[in-house]
């Protein structure tokens, strides 16, 4: 554990070396939010509502989801592909350590500092737009919400698992990863509520993981899911089929390495 | 004088030559090479095109009018943008390379080659699948347009042609902006990107930002001249001249500066990473 411990640190320092790309990566995140607020606000210019969501709900959607997607869509996997095509995996495989944990510290080190950044982002953010937000103050569904954050950040760190070790069979591997990263964005509900879609594509991409990413939680924070409690087992249910799906290709992907490099 | 025109003329030539022979090298790579890397990217630059039509259409089927723009006018600005987004980029993919050959010293090679080191770094990574998506794009385009009341003859399309080369420049000024600052900051990559997201404000109205963001986003980055502007003027809503000669002489301006930036970062190099 000592070790894991060690990696998150040394990945935490490394993490504020460049910090000038620090600083303008999470400017971003404030251009992020400037869009679809305005897009929104020019919406509601002539209705009060839109699909079931008054402009606070959305605006709290919108906003929710930015800091959503901060803390969960955050790898450090995107490498593995890269370490697998070049042969400096062999590296990692002759250390005394769990590849998954390596990169599970990692990942909660970048998503350590992203969280100390949000406190300064929200009050801005907050401070500069003023956008009208609703607050959850229901305990039971801000538990729901952290739970659902949790699982989430465990799913996408599978799934962002998995598509590195395309590169145990591919070198083409920024292609697949950038058709993900389009269909991501879309079906986790980070660009619009999912629930805005005619019913039919709804229920289809209710019933994929991605769901569990950004919507569902935000649902459950909004107090708009049904069933918080059944959301939560379907995310556990998907992270659970994840986690083994990744294991298994993992082994698989170990069987064919051969550290050939470039 | 004669002597001075053939010889100028010959120099574009030797640029064209060279950046079509790059070029080439760059369709075999990515489109002959790794054909299913190209279709993949090809599938996702469509698939996000999707997308972006199906969130307008959902904003628009509730909203019915997107700040004084109807369905197939906001439609037709998204499509305009991507198209013009593309056509920039296509020439201009050198830049997401420039970090990575100032640091491994690379870019030296560039400034001991009798071309210039600027059309090397930024030109000379063509990108056949934007190239590609050029095809989809102006069908779209074409779609688009014909759903609006505007006349699909040659000087509609004059306009949104003589707005795409001032764009063109707009967008080169801040590629060599941000490769000039690359050489003092060792930053490029998030630069580019940045730049990348205010472009991309542009593919909604900009009459939806607040005065400060349209001042930006319309005389300080090319991302409403891309879309915004011409579409305002083929809809009728902006007279074509007085416009085209406010942004001739703000894209001139902005790569007269850029160059100088560029110039003023190129003496400061020491080329310490070689």
């Amino acid at each position: 554990m000592k070790t894991y411990w060690l990696i998150f640190l040394t990945d935490l320092q490394n993490n504020l070396v460049y910090r000038f790309s620090f600083l303008i990566q999470h400017f971003r995140q404030f251009l992020a939010f400037l869009v679809p607020l305005f897009v929104w606000t020019a919406v509601f210019q002539h209705q009060t509502s839109i699909y079931h969501y008054s402009f606070s709900l959305l605006m709290t959607y919108v906003f929710v989801s930015l800091v959503l997607r901060t803390l969960v869509f955050n790898s450090t996997t995107y490498e593995l592909a890269s370490i697998i095509n070049n042969g400096y995996l062999s590296v990692y495989l002759l250390k005394p350590i769990n590849i998954f944990k390596y990169y599970l510290a990692r990942d909660l080190s970048t998503k350590f500092v992203n969280s100390l950044f949000l406190f300064l982002e929200i009050p801005l953010l907050l401070f500069l737009f003023k956008p009208p937000l609703i607050f959850q103050t229901d305990p039971f569904l801000i538990i729901a919400f952290v739970l659902s954050v949790i699982l989430a950040i465990g799913l996408y760190f599978y799934i962002s698992f998995i598509f590195g070790t395309i590169g145990f069979w591919s070198h083409d591997v920024w292609a697949p990863r950038f058709l993900f990263l389009i269909i991501l964005e879309f079906a986790t509900g980070s660009i619009f509520p999912l629930d805005m879609l005619p019913s039919q594509a709804y229920h289809f991409l209710q019933a994929m993981p991605f769901a569990y990413l950004v919507f569902s939680p935000l649902q459950i924070y909004l107090g708009k899911s049904s069933h918080p409690w059944l959301d939560l087992g379907i995310a556990f249910l998907w992270l659970l089929f994840f986690y083994v799906l990744a294991n298994l290709i993992w082994q698989k992907g170990l069987k064919t390495y051969e550290a050939e490099g470039y | 004088m004669k002597q001075k025109v053939t010889s100028k003329s010959y120099l574009l030539l030797t640029y064209f030559r060279v950046w079509f022979y790059l070029a080439k090298l760059r369709f075999i790579d990515q489109i002959i090479n790794t054909r299913w890397g190209g279709l993949l990217l090809l599938i996702g630059k469509l698939i996000r095109l999707i997308f972006q039509v199906i969130f307008l259409y959902l904003l628009l089927k509730q909203a019915h009018h997107f700040a004084g723009y109807t369905f197939s006018e906001s439609l037709l600005l998204l499509f305009l943008l991507n198209f013009s987004s593309l056509f920039i980029q296509m020439f201009l993919r050198g830049v997401y390379l420039f970090y990575d050959r100032v640091v491994n010293g690379s870019f030296d090679f560039f400034l001991l080659n009798p071309l210039n080191e600027l059309f090397y770094s930024l030109f000379s990574y063509f990108d056949p699948l934007d190239f590609l998506m050029l095809i989809p794009s102006s069908l779209a385009i074409y779609w688009a347009w014909s759903q609006t009341q505007i006349p699909f003859d040659i000087s509609h399309i004059f306009i949104f042609f003589s707005f795409l080369v001032l764009s063109f420049v707009f967008a080169l000024s801040w590629h060599i902006l941000v490769i000039a600052l690359g050489l003092y900051l060792f930053e490029v990559d998030n630069l580019i990107t940045i730049y990348r997201d205010l472009e991309k404000m542009g593919r909604f109205p900009i009459e939806i930002y607040s005065r400060t963001w349209q001042f930006i986003l319309t005389y300080l980055t090319p991302a409403a001249i891309m879309a915004t502007i011409p579409l305002k003027v083929l809809l009728g809503r902006q007279p074509f001249f007085s416009t085209f000669l406010l942004f001739l002489v703000i894209s001139s301006l902005s790569l007269v500066l850029a160059l100088l930036i560029w110039k003023f970062a190129l003496r400061s190099y020491s080329s310490a990473s070689s």
